[in-house]
């Protein structure tokens, strides 16, 4: 157990704290950091479509679609209702 | 829109997103629990190595008898995505404030940093970042206390479905900001927009394709910097800030 705290921890200050001590040594222009943010973004939703999609690859279209479609809605309504979709057209499509 | 406005908008979404995340960290308690590990055993799990991926992976390859060398570069290569979300969190105005900068780094989530805006108040980074990490180490623990009550085959049958709620948090946040970046560039039109990040979106496909879900993360966010910078993207702004009149 105390190993799984340490090696989590370890990760942590090599991902997350490290890289914040290099950043206040180095003046980072605005433009990489909106070009980095949009990057990570970017990866990120295409990670959400394919661990999703390779499961499961109906509901996760047609929950991508509800995404989509109520983007510019209430974010926790767009987490019920996509997530809803999600496990109700699986539930069905298994039977 | 006036500041209060904006900080009450952003703390809305915080709280929406900690909600969205209960269901997970329930998931994980309860995963812990049937592991055989304590509540206290998990809130430390949760304090120290706060991540959700990473926590659920350790226990899947602990479960495996993994060696402690392999579980370290597997879970490295998950979280390897916070090494440039790290570098983009901060801006020169924290620079004053280096312990409270350090000791916040470690509460950067995926979904704290696609909330928190990259100029705002340290202040309102910060609640943003701690609302999501008490609610994720609060669920986790509440899930050993439900692991404890509830049946184990009813578990199993729900469980396939509660990590979804994760995933539509992370795309729906992600796919907000691109929105945000696509309507805040003045300098293309919105056919060159739409056809530049279909083209990033191919490309981090194609890295994920090629090598798989848990290395693809440095050269895909590499590849689609470069696609940027090569697109002059944010260009305009960067020349507005040196004074550059075109």
């Amino acid at each position: 157990m105390m190993e799984g705290i340490a090696l989590l921890l370890a990760i942590s200050l090599i991902v997350r704290v490290f890289p914040s001590l290099v950043g206040t040594r180095i003046d980072i222009p605005p433009r990489a950091i909106e070009i980095i943010s949009i990057a990570v973004f970017i990866n990120m939703f295409v990670y959400c479509f394919f661990s999703e999609a390779l499961k499961e690859a109906v509901p996760a279209a047609l929950a991508f679609l509800v995404i989509i479609a109520l983007l510019r809605q209430n974010l926790l309504l767009n987490i019920l209702l996509s997530s809803a979709a999600f496990i109700l057209s699986a539930h069905y499509l298994r039977g | 829109m006036q500041p209060e406005t904006i900080n009450r908008k952003l703390l809305t979404q915080a709280a929406a997103v900690a909600l969205g995340l209960f269901p997970i960290g329930v998931l994980f308690g309860v995963v812990a629990q049937q592991n055989h590990w304590s509540w206290s055993d998990v809130l430390l799990l949760s304090m120290f190595g706060f991540s959700a991926s990473g926590q659920f992976f350790y226990l899947k390859l602990a479960n495996e008898q993994a060696s402690l060398l392999s579980m370290f570069f597997v879970i490295l290569m998950l979280n390897i995505r916070y090494v440039p979300m790290s570098l983009a969190a901060w801006n020169a105005a924290d620079n004053g404030r280096r312990l409270l900068r350090l000791v916040l780094s470690h509460f950067i989530s995926d979904e704290s940093f696609a909330i928190e805006p990259r100029y705002g108040r340290l202040q309102l980074r910060a609640t943003v970042r701690a609302i999501i990490y008490a609610s994720w180490v609060l669920s986790t623990v509440c899930g050993v206390v439900a692991g404890r009550l509830l049946p184990a085959a009813w578990i199993g049958s729900f469980s396939q479905y509660l990590l979804f709620p994760a995933t539509a948090i992370l795309a729906i946040l992600a796919v907000k900001r691109i929105d945000g970046a696509i309507a805040g560039n003045l300098q293309l039109g919105l056919a060159a927009k739409l056809v530049l990040m279909s083209a990033c979106v191919a490309f981090s496909a194609a890295t994920i394709h090629f090598l798989g879900k848990d290395a693809f993360w440095i050269p895909g966010i590499v590849g689609v910097c470069l696609i940027l910078y090569l697109c002059h993207w944010g260009e305009e702004r960067s020349n507005e800030n040196h004074g550059v009149i075109q």
